[in-house]
């Protein structure tokens, strides 16, 4: 359609111009040939009217067909009588019957008309009437319209067979290779399309099918792939499955490991409890008999026996504070009290008036710092700084009189309980107990806190070893640490780290030592 | 006795209607319509520059023998004009009066002296003139020839190209019968 489209407009053009360029030319032409027949006419018909030969006149106009635009001629006498006429055969009769009285040119509705008169040598002689007709252009139209008709047609029919020929020739390949790039589009990649033509659709056919192979074994070989590493990741599931399934039964081992461990632990607490109040009988029973026996019998027994009775008496005495001690222990896991908001200052200012007496007899000192208030069992932070400050005082340097500092440090540690978990709430409080007390060998910073684990006889430091356990016990409690530097000689220092707000879940409710 | 001066009249009106058909044919008394022709036929003729002194001097019409127009020569010729040249009419008693003329129509009453006469205006640029028969023949230049009760002319090209006159091409179209006389009794 475009082909047609684009052969017609300038055809239409060209023969618009021409159209156009006939009309305008036209009357020219016409005007001038008018003029020249009428010279010629006027001139060859002056004797026939002058000597009246009608019959001549006659002939005279019949020349007129010299000019093919002339359609008509008449000459009429001076007195306006029709004298002779000619029309051009198939043309119509027009001219006036009389002579026209207006002479020179002037467009009619069937030509343009010219009126002369016919003199000779200054003497009228009559009237010539010329009138050039439409015929002609007419039939130059005609003939230009047939032309573009003719030449339509021929391009028409030349667009068509161009078409069919551009149809077989391109269209039909390219609809094919459209066909197989559709259908290998929807994955049939089996299409081909058939190579016919070694000009560009063949060798469009040849790319085409080209990629449509690469295409199919590129798609093969990711098929592969894929299956390659499915079957890969599938063994791997099935390890992972049974690494799973071995860990599940790894935890739950674990699992009834700590319950079991839990458990004999709770099974000690209760027997280490039961025993030292079973056992807090019969020595109750020894004391009051071996005080009994040295007031009543005393005198009569001899120096050696006395002595004997005064070491039972101690041992039993001693026996007692070690069962009081591991009663305290004990209890540190068994009773459990609500945390309550606990104001450290307060606590230590109680523990400080506790060990007036001692502070007194040494006359050391206990300088505190500013405490911090957080959650916790104040019975326990009660014991907890009772034990570290006897301890600073207990184990003072016999010429120097004991300084204890209780303070709160910037908290520096990164390494916390329960491997950099946020403490819940505030974060944490670093509470410092230094002394200048003889101090201890850094390999003995984790046996100190055992349970009856001594660095020095009885006779040099009484007590039972129980202290720094029951410590170590409560801060664990409160899911704190505990740790102790120190230099023989150079005193001590305890730093305990407390989270601030209480845990949700206490680990190790029992100890997990 | 009516019935006599009734034939009388009769008769006379039959004599009457007789006498008009001569007249009738032609609608036009014969020397009117041939002095018409004589305007006509000068129309078609070109004279050459020396046969006039100036451009507006007269058109010679010279009639030589006796007078066949009666009046209707000047009623014709009398004031017109030939081009620019007014129209003179002379009666001419000699032929050689003809040489001062344009034109000289030779009447049939000369006919004696015709060769002497185209002789004496052979070398001058006139137009001669007749209705003699067989004018152009023996070297006239237009004859006024009778046909089908019409006065057509006759014309001899070479008679007047002879002495420099030029008959117009497109009076031949209406001439009845064109002569060629190349020399022809003239040596």
């Amino acid at each position: 359609m475009a082909i047609l489209l684009t052969s017609f407009l300038p055809l239409l053009v060209v023969v618009g111009c021409l159209f156009a360029y006939e009309l305008a030319t036209h009357r020219d032409r016409v005007q001038r040939d008018l003029h020249a027949a009428a010279d010629f006419l006027a001139a060859n018909s002056a004797p026939t009217l002058a000597f009246d030969d009608a019959e001549a006149a006659q002939e005279t106009l019949a020349t007129m067909t010299a000019w093919p635009d002339l359609a008509e001629s008449a000459l009429y006498t001076p007195d306006g009588r029709l004298f002779a006429s000619q029309v051009r055969t198939g043309g119509w009769k027009l001219a006036p019957t009389s002579a026209p009285v207006i002479e020179g040119l002037r467009p009619g509705d069937a030509g343009t008309e010219m009126v002369r008169s016919v003199t000779q040598k200054g003497r009228r002689l009559g009237t010539l009437y010329v009138r050039a007709g439409t015929a002609r252009l007419h039939e130059r139209l005609m003939r230009y319209t047939s032309i573009v008709l003719v030449v339509s047609a021929a391009l028409a029919g030349g667009a068509f067979m161009l078409m069919a020929l551009l149809q077989r020739l391109v269209s039909s390949p390219i609809l094919r290779l459209s066909r197989m790039a559709e259908a290998i589009a929807r994955g049939d990649l089996s299409a081909r399309a058939p190579v016919t033509s070694g000009d560009e659709i063949g060798q469009l056919a040849g790319a085409l099918n080209r990629m449509a192979n690469e295409l199919s074994q590129s798609y093969a070989a990711l098929e592969a792939r894929v299956r390659a590493r499915t079957a890969e990741l599938a063994a791997a599931n099935t390890g992972l499955q049974a690494e799973i399934q071995e860990r599940q039964a790894a935890e739950v081992a674990l699992k009834r490991t700590a319950a079991e461990l839990a458990r004999s632990n709770r099974d000690l607490e209760e027997f280490a409890n039961v025993a030292s109040h079973d056992l807090q009988e019969p020595l109750r029973k020894i004391t009051s008999f071996g005080d009994l026996l040295k007031s009543q019998a005393g005198p009569t027994l001899g120096v050696e026996a006395r002595d004997y009775l005064e070491r039972m008496l101690n041992a039993a005495i001693r026996m007692r504070r070690l069962i009081d001690d591991l009663l305290i222990y004990s209890r540190v896991s068994a009773r459990s009290q609500p945390h309550v908001s606990v104001d450290l200052s307060r606590v230590v200012q109680g523990v400080l008036e506790d060990l007036e007496t001692a502070l007194a007899r040494t006359q050391g000192r206990v300088e505190v710092g500013p405490l911090p208030v957080l959650e916790a069992e104040e019975t326990q932070m009660r014991q907890l700084f009772q034990n570290l400050i006897s301890n600073a005082l207990k184990f003072r340097k016999a010429d120097v009189a004991p300084v204890v500092t209780v303070r709160q440090e910037a908290d520096d540690a990164v390494d916390v309980p329960g491997g950099g978990e946020e403490a819940p709430g505030g974060g944490w409080c670093k509470l410092v107990v230094q002394d200048n007390g003889i101090g201890f060998d850094e390999k003995y910073r984790e046996r100190i806190f055992g349970v009856f684990q001594r660095l020095h006889t009885q006779a040099a430091y009484e007590g039972s070893g129980i202290g720094l356990a029951v410590c170590r016990k409560i801060v664990q409690r409160h899911g704190g640490v505990i740790e102790a530097h120190g230099r023989v000689g150079e005193g001590a220092t305890f730093i305990v780290r407390l989270p601030l707000r209480r845990r949700l879940q206490q680990k190790g409710e029992h100890g997990d030592e | 006795m009516n019935w006599q001066r009734i034939g009388w009249l009769v008769v006379a009106l039959v004599l009457v209607w007789a006498g008009w058909p001569a007249r009738a044919q032609s609608e036009a008394p014969e020397y009117q319509i041939k002095a018409a022709l004589l305007y006509k036929v000068a129309l078609f003729v070109e004279w050459p520059d020396r046969a006039f002194e100036s451009p507006s001097s007269p058109f010679v019409v010279g009639v030589l023998g006796g007078d066949p127009f009666g009046p209707w020569l000047e009623q014709e010729l009398g004031g017109m004009r030939i081009g620019d040249h007014p129209v003179e009419i002379r009666r001419l008693k000699r032929a050689s009066q003809g040489r001062d003329c344009h034109m000289v129509f030779i009447s049939r009453s000369d006919e004696m002296r015709l060769d002497e006469v185209l002789d004496e205006l052979r070398s001058m640029p006139v137009l001669t003139v007749s209705d003699r028969s067989g004018f152009c023949e023996t070297g006239g230049m237009i004859g006024l020839v009778p046909h089908q009760n019409h006065v057509r002319i006759a014309l001899n090209a070479d008679s007047a190209e002879r002495v420099g006159l030029t008959i117009s091409a497109t009076l031949q179209r209406v001439a009845l019968s064109v002569y060629s006389t190349p020399n022809k009794g003239h040596r």
